[in-house]
């Protein structure tokens, strides 16, 4: 088959990296920007520079989009034959490839619906 | 026979080896021999396998919601009238956080995580045993411990009375002088160590222990909701015991963590404590949508719908459920700002739950499922756990949370979460797995009333609290005027918790009635599709005469007409096979290690040494003598096992 031959696929570490990247970068940007945020509050109130919330925000959706890209790299490579519920490994690649694209849409949601506050609210209130 | 084209032949062949040939009577005695624990009573606090110590904590656990049911019985035996004086005001503080503690710390965790997990996990994955068996042991007995310590100090009139979440200033040294919350605290160690070591095991046994063929997206639901448990615990119990530990030594040693006066922070005592209290909540809820997702499959007779979305969701909701701790501090004068972040994050908590409900809404269409007695606690865990998951949304939204804070309308909505989140799945989870622990049916109509009582007294005892909390009856009072209008609602509380005690009750009769008389459940008794239901009930001791191999989600109902086994792990040793934890390939084999007194003296010595500390600071290092000369007699191998693994090493040498 055509896509076994492909790089990515046949480095089972890149491919996995990959996959993983793919996995936590929603989840690790969402704790980060959640985290940093409420912790940046107060300085942002004493010093004026909301601007750095917005950054936070944006950092964590680039972030998101970097594992949402990976994931995709994969899952673009697979073989159409590639299925969810099998047992090989491209069958499971396929399953960590979706898991991985869809967590980055699901924490992409949560990062922007916690970013929409932050032009409605001043950090001093 | 179609082998299941990823598991690899030549890895097999290796596997396969001299007693390939052996029939399965003497295979089952062999391995009869090998696997089983020493009986008797020093033979008890030897064993290590499993099924014996998963028993153990599910009794344990139960015992401790029996006990902490009592205590709720006595709370609304006080508050079912105005100035009454069956408890004074110092017991009832007692009690209640006895009650909380005992549920969430003794009860919840354990049952829903430890006990199901470490009982079913090793079985649904094919395996022999759980990973670490002797840490398995030894996290039973110092839970154990934990819980009796506990209850010894309450008899004794010195019980912890700071709430379930003992907040300083009021548990600090200055507010909260004896030993009270020390033993709280000290609790808190024991059940937290006992849950990490079981986390541990768990883990490594899904990852390292699965059978060939069950690649990481074949893996049963149930294990899929103990493994992100398992990692919730390992990221959650550190910050307690972080907290807890901290607070001792605030008391102890005159540290000033908590003490503002002298640079500490209490609010810090709060973040630390959320930070692993909200998750808890997801601890004690996510094994439970394990179980309802094992019932559905298995009475509606076909495979889970959406099981990447129940996974995605059960992930999810792990990660979530970490950045919601500041929802339980909207009372604390935090930035609004900050505050949005985590009324966001606790709205958007409810789209997994839901696309869980509707994945199994899905499972159930135009399927007519099957509806016995684990499906009724089931359908009722989607009823109440809805209602609690409504009045969650309207909590996490700062206005209404800062008018209903500390009132029962809070306690009604987390007993709404907790018991439907919790109880009756557990419930459900019992009646769908006794006849695998006891080769024995529980009785239908006993289950059934069983069902309807509890759902009619939990509702009955609880919604009227909405109404309370609303009309502003705080929480933890241990007594109300009669003119504040309140009266008529505790009443109907009082009684609702009566129908829930003879449900409780029944259940009990049913347990021990069926366990002697029964129906025999054989091996499969539900046509469920899970591999624990492919051996004996109850299980030999070695699990499975051959170790299965898997062919789909559901292994039994996917199997090939002739589905490969793997053949040639050794009979005259504890030996298992150890795959890979992506694809669950055969890696290599290993051996565990035989029963042993050593984990209960070693559970022995860390409680003097954690009771100690109570008293002593020098506890630690003279109690950590014992703690190392026992943990020392744990791992050292016997003469039997040092030849072994001398030979082993000599012709590994001999090979290279
Ligand atoms: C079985 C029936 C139960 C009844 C009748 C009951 C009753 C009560 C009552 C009346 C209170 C409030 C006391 C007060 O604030 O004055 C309370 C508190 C509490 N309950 Fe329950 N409960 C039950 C089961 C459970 C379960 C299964 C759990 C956990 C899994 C649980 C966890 C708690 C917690 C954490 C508190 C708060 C304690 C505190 O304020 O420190 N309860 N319960």
């Amino acid at each position: 088959m055509a896509e076994r031959s492909n790089p990515l696929l046949q480095n089972s570490a890149r491919r996995d990296c990959a996959l993983w990247a793919g996995i936590l970068a929603g989840p690790v940007a969402f704790a980060l920007d959640e985290v940093v945020s409420y912790a940046m509050t107060q300085h942002s109130c004493s010093t004026g520079h909301v601007i750095i919330l917005h950054l936070m925000g944006l950092f964590a959706l680039c972030l998101i989009a970097v594992g949402a890209t990976q994931a995709w790299t994969v899952f673009a490579k697979l073989p159409e034959q590639a299925d969810q519920e099998a047992g090989g490994v491209l069958d499971r690649s396929r399953f960590m490839a979706i898991s991985g694209l869809v967590l980055c849409v699901g924490f992409s949601i949560l990062v922007i619906a916690q970013a929409i506050p932050r032009f409605l609210l001043s950090p001093c209130d | 026979m179609t082998p299941d084209p990823n598991i690899s032949e030549e890895r097999l062949t290796h596997v396969e080896v001299e007693h390939a040939t052996d029939d399965d009577a003497t295979l089952h005695q062999r391995l009869d021999k090998t696997w089983s624990d020493p009986s008797g009573f020093i033979g008890w606090f030897k064993q290590v396998n499993h099924r014996s110590i998963g028993k153990r904590y599910i009794v344990t656990a139960f015992i401790f919601f029996l006990l902490g049911g009592s205590l709720a019985a006595l709370m609304r035996i006080q508050l079912a009238r105005p100035e009454n004086n069956f408890l004074g005001p110092d017991k009832y503080n007692q009690i209640f956080t006895m009650h909380g503690s005992t549920m969430m710390f003794l009860f919840a965790v354990p049952m829903m995580f430890e006990a199901l997990s470490v009982y079913l996990v090793p079985l649904m994955v094919g395996s022999r045993n759980i990973a670490f068996p002797r840490l398995n042991a030894y996290s039973y007995y110092l839970y154990l411990c934990g819980g009796i310590m506990l209850f010894v100090a309450f008899f004794l009139n010195i019980g912890p009375d700071t709430g379930w979440f003992s907040y300083v200033p009021l548990s600090g040294p200055d507010f909260s002088p004896g030993k009270r919350v020390d033993f709280w605290a000290q609790m808190i160690t024991f059940t937290e160590v006992s849950a990490l070591a079981v986390a541990v095991e768990i883990i490594v046994t899904v990852f390292k222990m699965r059978a060939p063929g069950m690649s990481l997206n074949r893996i049963p639901l149930f294990v899929w909701a103990s493994l992100v448990t398992a990692f919730m615990v390992i990221f959650a119990m550190p910050s307690i015991m972080l907290s807890s530990t901290m607070l001792i030594m605030d008391r102890l040693v005159s540290t000033q963590f908590f003490n503002p006066a002298e640079g500490g922070d209490a609010l810090l005592y709060q973040h630390l404590f959320w930070f692993f209290g909200h998750p808890e909540v997801y601890i004690i809820f996510i094994p439970g949508l394990g179980v309802v997702s094992s019932v559905i499959a298995a009475f509606s007779r076909r495979h889970v719908f959406g099981y990447l979305a129940l996974v995605l969701s059960l992930v999810t909701t792990a990660f979530v459920g970490f950045g919601l701790w500041v929802h339980h501090m909207f009372a604390t004068g935090l930035p609004q700002l900050g505050e949005s972040f985590f009324t966001a994050a606790s709205l958007m908590i409810a789209i997994p739950t839901a696309t869980q409900i509707y994945c199994w809404i899905a499972t159930m269409w135009g399927r007519r499922p099957v509806l016995m007695t684990p499906m009724y606690w089931v359908l009722g865990f989607f009823f109440i756990l809805i209602m609690g998951g409504l009045t969650g949304i309207m909590l996490a939204s700062v206005p209404l949370d800062l008018q209903v804070h500390d009132t029962f309308f809070v306690v009604a909505h987390f007993h709404y979460v907790l018991i439907g989140g919790a109880v009756f799945p557990l419930f459900a989870a019992l009646y769908f797995w006794f006849p695998k622990i006891t080769g024995r049916m529980l009785s239908e109509a006993a289950g059934k009333w069983n069902f309807w009582l509890f759902f009619f007294g939990f509702n009955m005892t609880f919604f009227p609290m909405h109404i309370l909390g609303l009309r502003g009856m705080p929480r933890r009072v241990y007594a109300y005027p009669p003119e504040m209008g309140w009266t008529a609602m505790n009443v109907i509380a009082s009684l609702g918790a009566v129908l829930m005690t003879v449900s409780v009750l029944i259940f009990l009769a049913n347990v021990f009635w069926s366990m002697r008389r029964g129906a025999i459940a054989g091996d499969n008794p539900w046509g469920a599709g899970t591999l624990e239901w492919g051996t004996s009930s109850p299980p030999p001791s070695y699990n499975f005469l051959h170790i299965p191999t898997v062919n789909g989600r559901e292994a039994l109902w996917d199997a090939a007409p002739n589905q490969a086994i793997v053949t040639g792990l050794r009979t005259d040793v504890r030996e298992v096979l150890v795959t890979n934890y992506l694809d669950a390939a055969p890696d290599h084999r290993t051996e565990f290690p035989d029963a042993s007194i050593w984990p209960f003296l070693a559970a022995l010595a860390t409680t003097a040494l954690f009771i100690g500390s109570i008293f002593t600071p020098w506890a630690v290092p003279i109690g950590a003598i014992p703690v190392a000369i026992t943990m020392t007699g744990w791992f050292w191998p016997g003469k039997e096992e040092s030849r072994r693994r001398k030979a082993t090493e000599k012709w590994a040498e001999e090979e290279a």
